[in-house]
């Protein structure tokens, strides 16, 4: 693992892909601290800049924009009171009391600090654990993918929100919008009404741009609520060495919270940070002060918001499974630059593998000195109206998607999607299990299907075969626990009326 | 009762029933053992309608009443986007975007001259440096 980890260092330390990590790092933060734009936009709009890049540093751009702008979420939580990602939610207690005390300063340098040893720490966690997972990954036939794809979309009734029933009707629909295109094992065109611009199915990545950022600005520009944030600038007081050697313990545990949570797919950044919060609470040493400005209150979910990132890599970059949109994103960057996730991905691209582990780790790096150094520039960039920046996303989602296979018709698609995601959102449809049904849609169906064809008809297949049978029983699982859990709140609740 | 959930789910039932049909075309499998192509799109097919079922009858027993308001700017911005993305065939990228970028920021509210007049430049440079310079995509 050294010598491979070194070549990773070798890969990293040239000018181009160090002046890439840079990039990524100010784009992350700005995207990040904008609300409305998280992870899963930014990756989304900056996937059509990688082209022509190196595969290596096409994924480092990306992987930096996801881990910055999780450190970005927490500028507007800050100074604003408003989340620049749902993940930065829990920050906004303490963070902004800070703000009101006068003391900004000192709230974005604990979670600037958080978030880059946050960062650290899970980049070690995805070491740790991808490299076994893949290496397990080796005895999976279709069988077992099945079970695995099976397992990606029970998590829909975790992403599924107040009402399982639309969040199992938007996964269908990403199963459906999966299956248009050439019937992965005969070929046999299925809904594409003889356009060949749908025999390779509906492009994955103007899918996600549709549906997240195009559906975004349409909210956006039908907002009342123009941004009239004129923050002041803020003071560079950070927070000192005896204040840090205070909050380590908090940002240890959240760290390795948030690469736990991260793992599972589904769970996400604000998952985490909130159990970090709450969990920081008895080991904090300021915990008197949670609710009235305490650091650890914005240290805990600042670094468990940032270590969820390596976590959700582990099962994308050992099984090619994606947990999250903005990790489905990132699977999309891995095709679209001929790599597969996964087994493969250690087999014949190792150094990629490493590479983006040490282009997390200087991601941590730059995220801190541009986050310190450029404190006041944030302060601007929330400052911009979103009728500025809503027409600039249109316009670059536009440009993105057109730029994936040079064709109209993508954007048509995109547009289509948009309008989609848009009335999704106006009817609270939840939209994360549709990209997750549209990345593992065609994965379920094509391993059922061979599945089948090896034991000719017999679905005992998944049963007698252990490792599918472990999967599916993880699935059931996960699949319920969420809703017995819902159904014993709203009962709880229902009694103490 | 929840009108808009109701409209949606009777359109994607409509929509579904479609698709339904649409599979009906598809041949049967030739491996008797093995599903043909039509088998998940038909699993997933009577999945939706009886899920979108459920959400009609859960939205009409809602005690709260939802009015469904949507802005008529909305279609206005539809509109718009798919009169650009025609012009980009006609009159080219770069003048398309100045154009709805221009647009777009009027009818957002901006009134500046400075701003309307950087904005679309400022980006149509930074599309040209990026893309046609750099990564020589080729423009539309």
């Amino acid at each position: 693992v050294l010598g491979e980890l070194l070549t990773g260092f070798s890969i990293i330390f040239t000018w181009e892909n160090l002046l890439i990590i840079m990039l990524g790092a100010v784009v992350g933060i700005a995207i990040g601290a904008l609300p409305g734009l998280g992870p899963t936009v930014g990756t989304a709009l900056m996937l059509p800049i990688t082209f022509g890049m190196e595969p290596v540093s096409a994924i480092v751009l990306l992987v930096a924009v996801y881990m910055t702008a999780e450190y970005g979420g927490s500028i507007t939580a800050i100074l604003i009171a408003t989340p620049g990602t749902t993940a930065a939610t829990a920050t906004v207690v303490d963070g902004y009391e800070l703000t009101k005390k006068g003391l900004p300063g000192k709230a974005l340098g604990a979670s600037l600090t958080a978030s880059t040893v946050g960062g650290i720490i899970t980049t070690f966690v995805l070491v740790l654990f991808a490299v076994p997972l893949m290496s397990f990954a080796l005895k999976f036939g279709p069988a077992e993918y099945f079970a695995l794809g099976v397992f990606g979309l029970s998590l829909v009734a975790s992403l599924s929100g107040k009402s399982l029933a639309k969040g199992l009707l938007m996964a269908i629909l990403g199963l459906l919008i999966a299956s248009i295109g050439l019937d992965p094992l005969t070929g046999q065109p299925r809904f594409t009404f003889g356009s060949i611009y749908l025999y390779e199915g509906v492009p994955l990545i103007a899918a996600l741009i549709g549906l997240y950022a195009l559906s975004e600005v349409f909210v956006m520009f039908l907002s009342k609520n123009e941004n009239k944030n004129k923050t002041k600038s803020v003071a560079r007081d950070y927070i000192s060495f005896k204040e840090f050697k205070g909050l380590l313990p908090v940002i240890l545990q959240s760290s390795f919270i948030g690469s736990i949570v991260g793992v599972i797919p589904g769970a996400g950044g604000s998952i985490a940070a909130w159990l970090a919060y709450q969990q920081s609470k008895r080991i904090a040493k300021d915990k008197e002060e949670y609710g009235k400005g305490a650091l650890s209150g914005v240290a805990a979910p600042e670094a468990s918001n940032n270590a969820t990132v390596g976590g959700a890599l582990i099962p994308l970059l050992s099984l090619g499974i994606p947990g999250s949109p903005t990790t489905a994103i990132l699977l999309g960057a891995f095709m679209l630059h001929g790599l597969s996730p996964g087994v493969d991905l250690m087999e014949t691209d190792a150094e990629i593998f490493y590479g983006i582990v040490v282009g997390l780790l200087v991601t941590c790096i730059f995220m801190f000195i541009i986050g310190y150094f450029m404190t006041n520039f944030w302060v601007k960039i929330i400052s911009i109206p979103q009728s500025i920046i809503a027409p600039i996303v249109f316009a670059i989602s536009i440009i993105g998607v057109f730029s994936i296979r040079n064709s109209m018709f993508d954007v048509y698609i995109a547009l289509a999607l948009g309008v989609l995601g848009f009335f999704l959102r106006k009817f609270n449809f939840p939209l994360a299990p549709i990209v997750l049904a549209l990345v593992l849609g065609g994965m379920i169906e094509s391993n059922l299907r061979r599945s089948l064809l090896i034991s000719e008809g017999s679905w005992m297949i998944f049963l007698t075969n252990p490792i599918s049978l472990v999967l599916i029983i993880i699935s059931v699982l996960t699949f319920f626990i969420p809703i017995i859990n819902s159904f014993k709140e709203s009962k709880g609740k229902t009694q103490s009326m | 009762m929840r009108i808009g959930n109701i409209v949606f789910s009777t359109f994607l039932i409509i929509l579904l029933g479609g698709a339904y049909y649409s599979t009906l075309q598809l041949p049967p499998s030739l491996n008797p053992n093995a599903p043909g192509s039509a088998y998940a799109p038909r699993v997933y097919i009577i999945s939706g309608i009886i899920l979108c079922t459920i959400i009609i009858f859960n939205s009409i027993k809602e005690k709260t009443k939802e009015k469904f308001e949507l802005n008529n700017r909305f279609y206005l911005y539809v509109f718009l986007s798919v009169v650009y993305f025609i012009a980009i065939s006609f009159i080219g990228y770069y003048i398309s975007t100045i154009l709805i970028l221009l647009s777009l920021l009027l009818l957002l509210g901006m009134r500046k001259w400075s701003s309307l007049l950087l904005i679309p430049v400022c980006y149509s440079i930074f599309v040209y440096a990026v893309f046609d310079l750099v990564i020589g995509l080729p423009i539309p």
